[in-house]
């Protein structure tokens, strides 16, 4: 059992608000993926967790106990850096064994659990290299297997293949799901990459500025942000989001950069101003639908199977996602998406409706 | 065509030689004559016509100095202050580098900055004040003077030397280490010292060298032979008022001169080679 919980955890550099208020529930087993820009607090609180960095105010807790006072030795937990971070001056076992030893567990323990690990990861070739003799992948593996060797109950990683090539990181990424399937450890791994943190997580916590802003399955967060920030930080391109204000008389949103098209809606949302968002892939080239949009296209951007469009519609411009080939630059064009696909957002707030 | 480029590649190298050999030659000079004269016999040293080699070879200059009564006294001083003044020179540059580098305070970079002002005072300048300062606190003549002074001069270039290696110490592995369950004692033991070990070697053969050839000062704040320094004590005991003994100043001076030369190489080894190669990408 290993369920980590943080309550109100804020943390200060200075004047630098770092962390503001972080709640996250994560359950036993579960592989959590902490999702946001660059500089938005993920490293600062993986560190706080593990105890490297003070928190200013909150409760972190471990299986119910609150663990915010201890150091990082007595909170059972591993951590893989941004830049690995070996050892220089030791070799692959003995950056293995060093946790361990420090932990004081018997030298017989850690031969078998260096080899342990070695094998799972296949570094066994490599365990009398110093880290200076290996490749960026063999060193993130080794910072793996640093790790995993500890057996801790939770296992933080910080942006692991962030410094690895495109190839590599696919390949590393399948090993690491691979890994938490086989350990089933609970794990928090940090990216800014959304399509890292999609195709490895059970559950995303999605965070802006020092604040996390949506937690839930991947589906979930893609289908159903809760912010024009989720909203548009997801999905690639991005969502197309689009001003209109509220008719009271006629249950009803008008569009505000022509005014024309009028879109019926379920609910009614109390608010003047409003944003309405779409992704790409939803839009269809089709003469009926919930919000039509008539334009023609601007750019095109083939990607080989299909193509991205941008489309101006009356000074409006709109994202598509179509099949190459099917449209030309310059053609007229009318858009309809269905109310299903439809998210309707606050304009002052940035909160779903 | 590329036989003629190759051509002037060959000549652009043989003339850098012959530049670069001209320049030692030129530095080296003064101690090839020392050296040459310690092994002349009396007679040879003040010749017509001046000798860089002897023509004769003699050890007598050496024998003289190594059975002089002072002598084991002479190195043993300097290797006591020398060795300690290293030691604290590695203990507290390592610890006010860190602090320098990874920690933020106020006024941290008005220290930073007096550290390189102490270079401001030429040596002589504090003749003076150190003797009244020995005086008072009873130290003439010590050890503890010696190493005082030799610290004031070696530390500060320490501090520098040591923060330049720090600023390429990858402050990950602190973390790491601490993730992987070391108290700050284990930090600095099983992390800091080894990655820093070429920095804490220069910095400690700095220090030696420094304090080894240093003359001034245990020249003027010894009163005996009790405390004086090898290059101090060869300038009591062989320059007399009337007359000098230049076979024998010159054989000191050459084995004053090889231990330097010997931590010299090995200095030059650490200085050259790379810190922390693969430990960040
Ligand atoms: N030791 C520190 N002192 C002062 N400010 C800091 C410190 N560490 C981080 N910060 C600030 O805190 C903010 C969050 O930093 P953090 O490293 O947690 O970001 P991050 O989300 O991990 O970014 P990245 O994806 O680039 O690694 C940044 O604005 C950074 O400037
Ligand atoms: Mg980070």
């Amino acid at each position: 059992m290993s369920e980590l919980r943080l309550e109100h955890v804020s943390k200060r550099f200075g004047r630098n608000l770092v962390l503001d208020r972080v709640n996250l529930d994560i359950r036993d087993g579960e592989l959590m993926v902490i999702l946001g820009p660059s500089g938005c607090g993920k490293s600062t609180l993986l560190s706080i967790v593990a105890g490297i960095e003070d928190l200013d105010s909150g409760i972190i807790c471990l299986n119910g106990q609150s663990i915010g006072h201890l150091p990082p030795r007595n909170r059972d937990m591993a951590m893989v850096f941004q830049n690995h971070a070996l050892y220089p001056h030791m070799n692959v076992y003995e950056n293995i064994a060093f946790g361990l030893r420090m932990h004081k567990v018997s030298a017989e323990e850690i031969r078998t659990r260096v080899n342990e690990v070695a094998v799972m990861l296949e570094i066994e070739h490599l365990l009398k290299r110093k880290p200076r003799q290996m490749s960026g992948g063999e060193r993130q593996r080794v910072a793996m297997g640093r790790a995993i060797a500890r057996h801790p109950q939770i296992f933080l990683l910080d942006e692991p293949l962030s410094s690895l090539d495109a190839q590599l990181r696919t390949q590393i990424r399948t090993e690491i799901k691979k890994l938490h399937a086989k350990l089933g450890i609970t794990m928090v791994f940090v990216t800014h990459d959304q399509f890292e943190a999609m195709t490895l997580s059970d559950r995303i916590a999605i965070m802006d500025r020092g604040r996390i802003v949506q937690v839930g399955t991947p589906d979930e967060v893609y289908h159903h942000p809760m912010t024009t920030f989720v909203a548009t930080f997801l999905g690639n391109p991005s969502m197309n989001l689009i001003s209109a204000r509220y008719d009271a008389s006629t249950c009803s949103l008008h569009l505000a950069h022509d005014g024309g098209t009028v879109l019926p809606t379920k609910s009614t949302p109390p608010l003047p101003a409003c944003l309405i968002g779409f992704r790409p892939e939803h839009v269809r080239l089709e003469e009926q639908g919930d919000l039509v949009l008539d334009g023609s296209v601007d750019v095109l951007e083939p990607t080989g199977s299909d193509a991205f469009a941008l489309i101006d519609c009356h000074g409006l411009a709109v994202k598509a996602r179509c099949s190459n080939g099917e449209l030309s630059v310059g053609r007229r064009i009318r858009l309809a998406i269905a109310s299903e696909h439809l998210h309707v957002f606050d304009a002052a707030s940035g909160n779903r409706v | 065509m590329t036989s003629y480029r190759r051509m002037i590649q060959i000549l652009t190298q043989v003339l850098l030689f012959c530049g670069v050999l001209g320049v030692t030659v030129l530095l080296l000079f003064p101690a090839i004559v020392a050296f040459g004269t310690s092994f002349k016999p009396m007679g040879e040293i003040f010749t017509q016509t001046p000798t860089i080699f002897p023509h004769e070879p003699t050890l007598a200059a050496y024998k003289k100095i190594f059975c002089m009564p002072e002598f084991p006294r002479f190195l043993l001083n300097s290797f006591i202050i020398s060795g300690l003044t290293a030691l604290i020179v590695i203990i507290a540059a390592l610890l006010a580098a860190y602090t320098l580098t990874f920690t933020r305070f106020p006024g941290k970079k008005f220290i930073r900055q007096m550290i390189l002002m102490t270079y401001m005072f030429p040596a002589v300048t504090l003749v003076i004040p150190l003797y009244f300062f020995a005086h008072r606190l009873d130290l003439l003549d010590s050890y503890q003077i010696l190493i005082f002074a030799d610290l004031s001069f070696a530390l500060p270039i320490a501090v520098w030397l040591m923060a330049g290696y720090f600023e390429k110490f990858p402050l990950e592995l602190v973390k790491a280490a601490r993730v992987d369950g070391c108290n700050p004692l284990q930090i600095i033991r099983h992390i800091i010292i080894p990655v820093m070990k070429p920095g804490i070697t220069a910095a400690g053969i700095f220090s030696f060298i420094l304090a080894w050839s240093e003359y001034l000062f245990s020249l003027t704040l010894t009163l005996t032979d009790e405390s004086r320094t090898i290059s101090a004590g060869m300038h009591y005991c062989l320059m007399g008022n009337y007359r000098t003994d230049y076979g024998l100043l010159t054989a000191a001076s050459t084995i004053i001169v090889i231990p330097v030369v010997i931590l010299f190489a090995l200095l030059q080894k650490f200085i050259v080679g790379g810190l922390t190669e693969g430990s960040l990408k």
